[in-house]
């Protein structure tokens, strides 16, 4: 062999050796930094997946925009699209959150099923709506539009409950409707596994534990100042006051139950002991005042001068005779 | 190294002087402005829509004209271009060389004008200034002209020029498309060209950061595929006939 | 210092294609040298193998046998590039470039430095009456214009040797004549010597001092021009005319050849000589003086090709 014929071997085999190298270090790379990589379709479409999923979205709208209605005879079609443009963009937002609803009343399964992937998804867990969408749908009961007595989806309050828990948690600050459907959720699941407690009792008893959680993190005593569900002890009021007088479904008032006041009364205790309320209705009271404005009820007065009596009005001295209140 | 850049310099003029280059910009210029009449059709996903567009006519472009010097170099072969050339103080492995920059640099300035143009066109349009993965997305594609132009400089120099640029399409195609043997990387990425480490298309869209030291690494391993491409080319070209 | 600017030993190529396994030889054992400040002429039919034998000695392709060197180097050597001119038999430039360009792109190959390309090439555009279309793009030339910017840059590098595969092809009359002049400049101005391959018979005739003959891939014959054409014709007689009208109208009908050369100059050819134009041209020769020449009749380069090649296809038929 000539000796420029060895040196170009040699070069040769020296790059394929740096170039198989460089390629053992870039691949992980490049899994890392792209994730999704994993979950696209293997098929042969030149990297091309991302406007791939584009023109796949146009279609489904051009198909969907065109249906009268989706529906269990149609369905099939949709979900096939939908789940080509997940093979294509498995981080599809507008995808999952319009898409997918298209389908929802039609096959509520596979569109939770897609929603649910949605959001393990890594690129789109900051999203709420996805979800929220999937906790909508699991907390649902829904029926076929063409056979009412065909039921596509019953309720899974856990899972609804795990999902809107997600929802709550991917926003800094949740809208109230979110928060208010993981308490509902969590509260009709709690109710659905002990049959020996209502509505009321499972929603006060979910409000409790959650702010028995929120203590947990409470450093030497103080209590913690953040919760994943806003305005905790407002809610929890509210709760024991409906609890304390719970009515039924047609709005009659109903007897509440034991298990629920010995709750009620541990709420009172526990949290709310601050809040000066009515001890018959837990309604909060006013400084000053001798009776409920609710029902009545005498309660203990309190924002009063220790010398005077008189009203406080703010700060440590009474405005009217200037002595030192704590 | 002289010898490389006069080869070089001769083939991007030659290259750039093309009216169709220009034609073919222009073209992808206004396919990307028309992303943003999809807004309606789109659900209001036209901006992403013409991000990907932007990066997969990008792609479609550097790989046109990586096949059209599949043509190119057969017919300078065959016409005798390359007869006059090499009769000169100029070895067979220098004149590839200097075809491959020259290639490459070519189809570089074509895609950053086109990347340069969909970055106008985007700011004009949704009044927003480019996102960093969207300029490293367009950064990668243009750096994959590099084991491009070395694909398409195997093939032209090997077979003729109806078979060569076939064969080319088919190479682009499968190292862009073959995620299977990822898991063999002295295969794949080594022998056989892995085109997909320089794609990031989504990442320009999800505004996902690429660590510059990933894009490093990748230019590294761009230029030692093209090294290896070229001498395995060099060692068939060095007993080739030239008519 | 080697006397021979080209040497070859038994070359010897044979094609052959994937499909078809089957040798089919284009050259055949040719051993020929070419002494250094020659001009000479490398003839043969088509598919004789004059092209193949250029191509291996500029390292275009590879023999299949035998050797050949190169101003005393081997034929693939890349430097010795740099002392040799080539004009290939049909050639093509890149065709986005202009003239300048491309004879530029030759220079810096050549290795002409920077500070001389500029200049150089612009002279040589002006050797070869380019310099009107020097900044025009190549690929809009025209074939014979095409051939002079092959020869510019064949010349680029002031070679010691200069390889031409039909240069006279696609010039008009004119440009064959400059031509001509450039080559036979080349060979006395800077000492280079030149061995081309035409069809040309009579230009080759006019310029080459040595020539040979290939058939079939084979070497018919070598050597001097004039060795090679002195056998006299039998009885055969030329006679030279210059400015004398009436010895010309006397001699005319008895001729076998009657040629006009320039400045009113006739060359008169009898293949035989009777008693009776024997005495009409001593005669003339009597009374004109210098301007009848009687000389002996040689024969031209055109019959002597013919002969060859008939004689050879008939011995291999």
């Amino acid at each position: 062999m000539k000796k420029d014929t060895v040196i170009r071997v040699v070069i040769m085999v020296v790059a394929l050796l740096a170039g198989a190298y460089l390629a053992n270090i870039l691949t992980p790379m490049q899994q890392e930094i792209s994730k999704d990589k994993a979950q696209i379709t293997k098929a042969p479409i030149a990297g091309l997946h991302k406007i791939m999923a584009d023109v796949a979205w146009m279609r489904f709208i051009n198909v969907a925009g065109g249906m009268d209605t989706i529906d269990t005879k149609n369905v099939d079609k949709i979900s096939s699209m939908l789940e080509k443009i997940i093979a294509y963009d498995p981080n599809f937002e507008e995808m999952y959150q319009s898409g997918v609803l298209c389908m929802s009343n039609a096959d509520p399964v596979k569109a939770i099923e897609i929603l649910k992937k949605a959001c393990e998804n890594d690129y789109l867990k900051s999203n709420s709506k996805l979800p929220f969408n999937a906790g909508f749908l699991l907390s649902r009961t829904i029926v076929d539009q063409n056979d009412p007595n065909n039921i596509l989806s019953k309720p899974d309050y856990t899972q609804a409950a795990k999902y809107f828990r997600m929802a709550m948690e991917r926003s800094s600050q949740p809208e109230p409707y979110v928060v208010s459907s993981y308490i509902r959720a969590k509260a009709k699941a709690k109710a659905e596994a002990d049959k020996k407690i209502d509505e009321y009792y499972a929603t006060l008893s979910v409000l409790y534990d959650e702010w028995k959680a929120s203590k947990k993190g409470s450093y030497e005593g103080a209590i913690a100042e953040t919760s994943s569900i806003p305005d905790l002890e407002s809610r929890l009021l509210k709760a024991a006051q409906n609890a304390k007088n719970p009515v039924d479904y047609d709005g009659k008032p109903i007897k509440a139950l034991p298990q629920t006041l010995a709750l009620i009364a541990k709420v009172q205790k526990e949290v709310l002991a601050d809040n000066h309320l009515c001890p018959n209705c837990i309604t909060p009271t006013a400084a000053g005042a001798k009776f409920c404005t609710n029902c009545g009820s005498k309660v203990q007065v309190w924002g009063i001068c220790k010398t005077c009596n008189k009203v406080l009005t703010g700060g440590s001295y009474c405005a009217d005779c200037g002595t030192k209140n704590k | 190294m002289s010898e490389i850049m006069a080869i070089a310099s001769g083939t991007w003029k030659n290259i750039l002087r093309m009216k169709v280059v220009y034609f073919l910009i222009l073209c992808v210029w206004i396919l990307i402005g028309s992303a943003a009449l999809y807004e309606v059709l789109s659900m209001g996903q036209h901006k992403p829509l013409m991000i990907d567009v932007s990066l997969a006519l990008n792609a479609v472009a550097a790989a046109l004209v990586v096949i059209s010097i599949t043509f190119e170099i057969p017919r300078e072969l065959r016409q005798g271009v390359a007869s006059t050339l090499l009769t000169k103080s100029l070895g067979r492995t220098q004149y590839l060389a200097g075809k491959l920059i020259g290639i490459a640099f070519a189809a570089i300035v074509i895609c950053a004008l086109i990347t340069f143009g969909s970055f106008v066109i985007f700011s004009y349009t949704f009044s927003e200034s480019i996102a960093l993965p969207m300029f490293q997305a367009q950064l990668l594609q243009i750096l994959s002209i590099i084991p491009m132009a070395a694909i398409g400089i195997f093939f032209a120099t090997l077979f003729p020029e109806v078979v060569a640029p076939v064969l080319t399409i088919i190479a682009i195609w499968f190292s862009y498309s073959v995620g299977v043997l990822k898991s063999i990387p002295v295969l794949y990425g080594g022998i056989l060209p892995n085109l997909d480490l320089f794609n990031f298309r989504s990442q320009a869209v999800y505004h996902a950061e690429i660590p510059w030291s990933y894009v490093g690494l990748v230019t590294l391993w761009g230029i030692a595929f093209a090294i290896f491409a070229l001498m395995l080319t060099s060692l068939f070209f060095k007993v080739k006939d030239i008519k | 210092m080697d006397s021979f600017v080209i040497q070859t030993e038994n070359l010897t190529k044979e094609y052959s294609t994937w499909l078809r396994k089957a040798k089919r030889p284009a050259l055949n054992n040719l051993t020929i040298s070419i002494p250094k400040g020659s001009v000479f002429g490398f003839l043969g039919p088509n598919g004789a193998g004059k092209t193949t034998t250029i191509k291996i000695l500029m390292g275009l392709i590879r023999p299949t046998g035998g050797m050949a060197t190169v101003l005393g180097k081997p034929y693939d050597d890349v430097e010795v590039k740099n002392r040799i001119g080539f004009l290939p038999d049909s050639p093509a430039f890149t065709p986005q470039l202009s003239a300048i360009e491309f004879l530029d792109v030759c220079a810096r190959l050549l290795k002409i430095p920077s500070s001389r390309r500029r200049q150089r090439v612009e002279e040589v555009l002006e050797i070869v009456r380019m310099t009107p279309h020097a900044k025009s793009k190549v690929g809009t030339f025209s074939r014979g214009m095409l051939q002079r910017v092959g020869i510019a840059q064949a010349i680029l590098n002031s070679p010691e040797l200069l390889i031409l595969d039909e240069p006279l092809l696609g010039l008009d009359p004119y440009g064959r004549q400059e031509f001509k002049e450039i080559i036979l400049e080349q060979r006395d101005k800077f000492g280079a010597s030149v061995f081309f391959s035409s069809h040309i018979l009579s230009d080759v005739e006019e310029i080459c001092d040595s020539i040979s003959i290939l058939n079939k891939g084979r070497l018919l014959c070598a050597g001097k021009l004039s060795d090679l054409l002195s056998r006299d014709t039998d009885n055969g007689v030329l006679v030279k005319i210059r400015n004398c009208d009436e010895a010309v109208r006397e001699l005319m009908t008895a001729a076998d050849n009657v040629q006009k050369k320039e400045n009113d100059e006739w060359e008169l050819t009898f293949k035989t000589v009777s008693p009776e134009i024997d005495r009409k041209i001593n005669d003339l020769t009597g009374k004109f003086g210098e301007s009848v020449k009687r000389l002996n009749a040689r024969e031209d380069l055109e019959s002597f090709f013919f002969g060859k090649i008939e004689e050879d296809n008939l011995e291999n038929a």
